[in-house]
């Protein structure tokens, strides 16, 4: 068992180490004005990119504006991109700010409002069985995560969908490492009262 | 037993950011509290859901979004090639606009080399001498500004064929008179000779003088004419 585990290390390893270095050599492509190189970093990250924006901004329409505004902010400052370090870091910053701006610019970046399906759910009788289907339950995720003030939720989603260190994530948002831990864990115990709050919506 | 408080340091403890201490402690209170043991599961639970992606990200249209990406970098990049371009045309429009308000107002400033500096009992230098048929300016017909600053002189560099006598009183010098042109200069001798054995009581009629102020608070052009009009060598 134990050499499994080390021959899958290895090859996530491996994988990683590949990935880097096709990604360091599309980047300097793409800074030599190579759009076709820059379209295909933006492959590598727009997922990520748009789940993390998604759920920085609870919604579709939203998280699309800032993926497509990331991106765009990213070709312009390809100069200063590193091309020696992974890019996620540079973009889940560009992606908190952008995110950050949309809220200011429609001002419900500090709202607490319950989204629509959080409101259906607190009846009963919208959901008789009490199930809950995984589109169901990001909705309620999401709801809970409007709840956070928005430092909050960034450390906690950088943390938990993109997996970052504490340094890293301090580092992203211009915090000490310490207010980055707390602020990720008093955005944990205020997600977990919100469900708590909410109890039986979710299976 | 109320627990709220010991909520935040389970989530430090969910989170690994707690030292060996702490956790022990944390770990104790979990196996003798039911509630905060739920409190943590649902941390945890909570955790999982934070790590699954979004539903909507495997149906979103990342195609589409990156043409839209595309077609903002190409825009982009067009308006940037065009603003050195659109630049230049500003500064040019800009730097015509402000030589044609000039002209028409009259104030086009005379570059200081081009300004002789001249200076009473100093001969005015040839060289430096504006043609007096050809400049009003040494007629003195051109109007002067209120506030003294001078228009142009436009043949000024010319060499030779016009000038003015300076003899407001101070006679000029020979060691003033600089010239490249042998016979000019020796022209020009001999009218300094003769002006010099002159005694001023003898002078006919008083020149007329004609001061220009420039741009420069430090020169001042004097210009010397005959009341005849009939210029010197």
């Amino acid at each position: 068992v134990a050499d499994v585990a080390v021959a899958d290390t290895v090859v996530r390893m491996d994988e990683h180490a590949e990935r880097e270095t096709s990604e360091a050599q599309l980047l300097s492509r793409a800074k030599r004005g190579d759009l076709d190189a820059f379209e295909q970093i933006v492959v590598l990250h727009e997922r990520r990119i748009f789940g993390l924006a998604l759920r920085l901004t609870g919604s579709v329409e939203d998280a699309k504006d800032a993926m497509q505004e990331t991106f765009i902010r990213m070709h312009r400052k390809l100069a200063q991109v590193d091309a020696g370090r992974a890019l996620g870091p540079w973009l889940y910053t560009v992606t908190v700010n952008v995110c950050r701006d949309l809220g200011r610019v429609r001002q419900r970046s500090r709202l607490i409002p319950m989204d629509e399906w959080a409101a259906r759910a607190a009846d009963p009788a919208a959901n008789p069985e009490g199930l809950c289907s995984g589109r169901e339950r990001e909705s309620h995720l999401r709801a809970g995560l409007r709840t956070l003030p928005e430092k909050e939720r960034a450390a906690l989603l950088l943390r938990e969908m993109e997996g970052l260190s504490t340094d890293e994530v301090a580092r992203i948002l211009g915090s000490s490492p310490a207010t980055v831990r707390s602020q990720i864990s008093m955005a944990r115990v205020k997600l977990r009262r919100f469900f708590a709050r909410h109890r039986g919506e979710i299976a | 037993m109320n627990c709220l408080p010991f909520e935040e340091r389970i989530a430090l403890y969910v989170d690994g950011a707690l030292d060996r201490h702490e956790v022990r402690l944390v770990e104790e209170h979990l196996r003798s509290c039911s509630a905060c043991a739920e409190f943590a599961d649902g941390l945890e639970y909570d955790r999982i859901g934070l790590r699954t992606p979004p539903p909507e990200s495997s149906e979103v249209d990342y195609g589409a979004l990156r043409v839209e990406i595309r077609r903002a970098i190409v825009r982009e990049r067009r308006t940037k090639r065009l603003i050195p371009a659109l630049l230049i045309a500003a500064s040019i429009l800009i730097a015509v606009g402000i030589a044609a308000m000039r002209m028409v107002s009259g104030r086009i400033p005379v570059p200081q080399s081009q300004i002789a500096q001249v200076k009473v009992g100093q001969a005015v230098p040839p060289a430096t001498l504006s043609k007096s048929g050809a400049d009003p300016l040494v007629r003195g017909r051109r109007p002067r500004r209120p506030d003294g600053i001078s228009p142009s002189i436009d043949s000024m560099g010319d060499s030779g064929s016009g000038g003015t006598r300076a003899d407001q009183g101070v006679r000029p010098t020979m060691e003033s008179v600089p010239t490249a042109d042998p016979a000019l200069e020796a022209a020009l001798r001999e009218f300094i000779a003769a002006e010099e054995a002159v005694p001023d009581s003898l002078s006919p009629v008083p020149p007329i003088e004609i001061r220009i102020v420039t741009g420069d608070p430090n020169v001042i052009l004097i210009l010397l004419q005959e009341t005849s009009g009939v210029s010197n060598e």
